[in-house]
């Protein structure tokens, strides 16, 4: 792992070589042909045989990526579908029909100020990105849409890595302690409900002091915070 | 030779001081100082934009410069105008198309005298660091900037002070942008070069650039040492000292910091190994070795126990031979422990 800063080179050298975030092929007029630069400031990773080479950094603007779980609030209904806020640069759209068992006259009826846990269908610089409900082969939910209650917690892009890392210590931590259900977006929101209020700040609480953009508390630090508090 | 009321040699920049604020409400925020000309600046983007204000290929890029008093007159579109062109040639805008890209530059500092080139040089560092930090802006290099000034008599220095820009008849910043793309050495994108009086030559600015360029790259070894610490609790420095690998022994002692460790290079094994023992230390830290200015944070071979006020560090250099420039630092896990140790 190394400290990587933008415009360096990468040595990145495979027949089927894939770039993850931060990195950029460039193609330069000297001796080789084209070259592979870093376009973000961070530690520099590579899968085992070096063919995945990818930029782990913090931020917390939210660029839409294919496939990634998000958390959205519906700003507008429009016709057949919703304009929903995920944290990017443009708002997102989301089809009426894009839940499971929807149909034509069996729409879901969201209102603006509704949460909902969708997947990216489409997320390119030109266009504006489009989120689905359910999986578009299968035609189910698998945990997608409407969220109920609860409460949104907002932290860095980084800390949702985490908490999607089933070895992350947080959530089995709390998990362990009181029933919780949890929906991690990747654009930097985490849905979270338990039974109480009290537990609920508690998760917030938890969230906020482990992410490494506000404190980077780590297990041993936690369990000391965590006696301090009333659960 | 020393001509510099404050001690410094003509090449050399006051102290550079990299802070990463964790501004709240933006994507990204850093404070950089020259001595005490202080700048703070603040990214937000890519995010929505006016649409007065959006272009169909590329994201929109603003800049706003606040004084530190009295209202942004003239003077700050002046200045914003400058850092966007400076900045600009490092930024890949067409990555976000139809966004905006807002940097927010404050002055913590004020300057009496009419040459504002260190303020202008801190303020681009500053802006240049919050898109480092934002993360979120795609970025083809790293723009660094140092001012130059020319003093009668005296001939040209890196960073005047305040005391010197009072008699100055020449001077301006330089911004070089740091990439390897460009082929290794640093490039001159946007300078300010002027003369009040007494004029220059084309020789005057080669010369005044040239030396800018080695300043530069102090600023750019700053930045790059700071960036590996971004993102990691309250940072503090223990020490920064070059450490020789020479044929025997050696002890690498800092005056101040003697108390908290001391470092050791073995030569003698192969390959030499350098240990590095912490004393005095109570509360467990996370400790980042860089050599070379790379990286070598979290150290696998870190044999420490937590019962113990002792850390001990153990590791191979990659080439022997090599002297590299090892700087070490570490960032207490406890934030409200690390004031005591200062």
């Amino acid at each position: 792992m190394t400290t990587i800063l933008p415009g360096e080179k990468v040595d990145a050298q495979h027949v089927n070589l894939k770039l993850g975030p931060g990195l950029l092929q460039i193609s330069s007029n000297g001796p080789s042909k084209s070259a592979i630069i870093a376009t973000r400031a961070g530690n520099l990773h590579h899968s085992a045989n070096g063919s995945k080479w990818w930029i782990e950094s913090n931020s917390r603007r939210y660029v839409p990526a294919p496939q990634e779980s998000v958390i959205g609030v519906i700003v507008q209904r429009q016709g057949e579908g919703y304009r929903v806020d995920i944290g990017s640069a443009h708002s997102a759209t989301l089809d009426g029909l894009a839940f499971e068992s929807a149909t034509k006259r069996n729409k879901p009826n969201l209102k603006v100020g509704c949460l909902v846990y969708a997947r990216v269908s489409l997320a390119h610089k030109d266009m504006e990105p489009e989120l689905e409900c359910f999986d578009a082969q299968t035609r189910k939910a698998e945990g997608f849409g409407e969220l109920k209650g609860g409460f949104v917690v907002k932290c860095s892009l980084k800390m949702c890595r985490d908490l999607l890392d089933p070895k992350h210590f947080l959530l089995p931590l709390l998990g362990g302690k009181f029933p919780l259900e949890a929906a991690v977006g990747m654009n930097g929101r985490v849905w979270v409900n338990a039974k109480e209020p009290k537990l609920i700040i508690a998760i917030a609480r938890c969230i906020e002091v482990v992410d490494p953009d506000g404190g980077g508390m780590d297990l041993k630090a936690l369990k000391t915070f965590l006696s301090t508090l009333d659960i | 030779m020393n001509t510099r009321r404050d001690k410094r040699q003509r090449d050399a920049s006051r102290e550079i001081e990299i802070t990463y604020e964790g501004l709240a409400r933006v994507d990204g925020s850093a404070r950089f100082s020259y001595g005490d000309m202080t700048s703070l600046a603040s990214v937000s983007g890519p995010m929505e934009v006016r649409l007065a204000a959006e272009q169909a290929s590329q994201a929109t890029f603003e800049v706003f410069v606040r004084p530190i008093s009295n209202v942004p007159a003239t003077e700050s579109k002046a200045f914003s105008s400058a850092i966007r062109a400076a900045l600009l040639p490092s930024l890949i805008l067409n990555r976000h198309p139809r966004t905006l890209i807002q940097l927010v530059v404050q002055a913590l500092s004020f300057t009496r005298t009419q040459w504002k080139d260190v303020l202008i040089a801190s303020m681009i560092n500053a802006g240049s660091l919050a898109l480092l930090n934002a993360g979120s802006i795609p970025m083809r290099g790293v723009i660094c900037a140092v001012a130059v000034g020319r003093l009668p008599g005296a001939g040209l220095v890196i960073d005047p002070s305040e005391e010197e820009c009072a008699y100055m008849d020449a001077g301006g910043s330089f911004a070089f942008i740091f990439a390897e793309e460009v082929g290794g050495s640093a490039e001159n994108v946007w300078t300010s070069w002027r003369s009040k009086s007494g004029g220059f030559t084309e020789k005057d600015v080669f010369e005044a650039r040239e030396l800018a360029r080695v300043a530069a790259q102090n600023v750019y070894n700053a930045i790059k040492t700071s960036v590996s610490w971004m993102g990691s609790a309250e940072p503090f420095e223990l020490t920064s000292t070059a450490i020789r690998a020479h044929g025997e022994k050696t002890g690498g002692e800092d005056e101040d910091k003697m108390e908290i460790w001391c470092a050791h290079v073995f030569p003698m094994t192969s390959p030499p190994e350098l240990s590095l023992v912490f004393l005095d230390v109570v509360e467990e830290f996370n400790v980042t070795v860089l050599m070379d200015n790379l990286a070598f944070s979290g150290i696998e071979s870190l044999e420490s126990s937590d019962s113990l006020p002792c850390q001990f560090i153990r590791f191979g250099f990659a080439t022997p031979g090599h002297h590299p420039r090892i700087t070490i630092m570490g960032s207490r896990r406890d934030k409200s422990e690390a004031a005591q140790y200062r």
